[in-house]
């Protein structure tokens, strides 16, 4: 029995460094893994959860058979997108390169054959953008990432402000939070051209304190949004 | 800039994780091999005391040992070559030699089982 209990402590343990460094890992690699992905890192987001998996369901493999190639896959994927930033050459071999599907209204076929996208595959990623007639498409392109990009033709464009002469509204700047959870967003303050001191300000006319702040929200006028804890 | 030096450190020292990890499983293994060596020579020259003790200070350093080998080294090869080297010290008798013979063997084989699970390629 208190085999059976030191045996829970240790699974314990080695769950809980293999989380610990798999979270490192894909924090060192940063944020290009958050969003679409590249091909490589497909590959190293599904090595790494393989690989962090196999310390964790058997306790005889030794704790290295997971840390290790994890730690060497997060290094390897620094590098690469390293090189990928110098070395345009060596982004195309890695990840390929976009390539143009639809240009002026005509569907490249040779291209869509060239990359065994099938026309269902194209208008349902048309579809995807609100675009149900492709010769309202003035180019369009499949990134690397496998993600469609649409550039409408100008005929087929909604409208801006500009183009309705619409006045410009007061504010340049875009509403952004300036205090969330009860912090000060120093940022987006510097970026709205606001001061602590306005912050402050705003939340004693409102009677709320600070740390009974969910959120505030302001731009580069006096305008401003406030909501409670 | 300071995550690609990181990149650098994490394969520095995987490199050097690697040369001692290979240093480890290298001495330790040739230790006990010789070991054995020493073991079923003394017994063949009669010295069962010698024989016997030499397998208590096998058995100890390999326990020593184990503990950082298991960190490269599955455990189960690992505890079927420790219970082949703790079996040794009841053959250690004059009545016993073949049987310290063939153990001693088993033994050997369990240990380059080890050496051959860590420095094989594929």
């Amino acid at each position: 029995m208190k085999g059976a209990g030191n045996a829970m402590w240790v699974i314990l343990l080695r769950t809980l460094l293999v989380y610990l460094t798999t979270i490192g890992a894909m924090r060192l690699m940063g944020k290009r893994q958050l969003g679409e992905l590249q091909p490589s890192e497909l590959v190293t987001t599904i090595l790494i959860s393989n690989l962090a998996s196999i310390s964790i369901e058997s306790p005889e493999l030794p704790l290295t058979a997971s840390l290790v190639p994890v730690l060497l896959i997060a290094a390897l994927e620094l590098l690469f997108s390293a090189l990928c930033f110098r070395l345009g050459g060596f982004a195309r071999l890695l990840s390929g390169k976009p390539m143009i599907v639809i240009r002026d209204g005509r569907i490249d076929k040779n291209t869509l054959r060239q990359m065994r996208i099938t026309m269902d595959d194209l208008l349902e990623a048309l579809r995807g953008k609100d675009i149900f007639d492709p010769n309202e498409v003035a180019y369009a392109v499949v990134e690397t990432n496998g993600a469609l990009s649409v550039c409408k033709k100008w005929q087929s464009e909604t409208p801006a402000r500009q183009d309705l002469g619409l006045p410009t509204p007061a504010a340049k700047k875009p509403m952004l939070p300036l205090v969330i959870d009860g912090r000060i967003a120093a940022e987006n303050l510097a970026f709205c051209g606001k001061t602590e001191g306005w912050v402050h300000k705003v939340l004693g006319q409102k009677k709320v304190p600070l740390a009974h702040t969910l959120l505030l929200l302001s731009d580069d006028t006096e305008e401003y949004r406030l909501i409670k804890k | 800039m300071r995550r690609i030096y990181a990149a650098f450190g994490i394969l520095a020292a995987i490199f050097v994780l690697a040369l001692y990890s290979t240093r480890l499983v290298k001495t330790t293994t040739e230790r006990l091999c010789r070991g054995l060596d020493e073991v079923e020579a003394a017994c063949g020259e009669g010295r069962y005391e010698q024989a016997a003790a030499l397998v208590r200070q096998l058995n100890s350093y390999y326990t020593r040992q184990e503990h950082q080998l298991a960190l490269f080294i599955k455990r189960d090869f690992l505890s079927a070559a420790a219970g082949a080297l703790a079996g040794l010290e009841a053959y250690t008798r004059e009545e016993s030699l073949p049987d310290l013979q063939s153990e001693a063997r088993k033994a050997r084989a369990q240990i380059e089982a080890v050496r051959h699970l860590f420095f094989s390629m594929l």
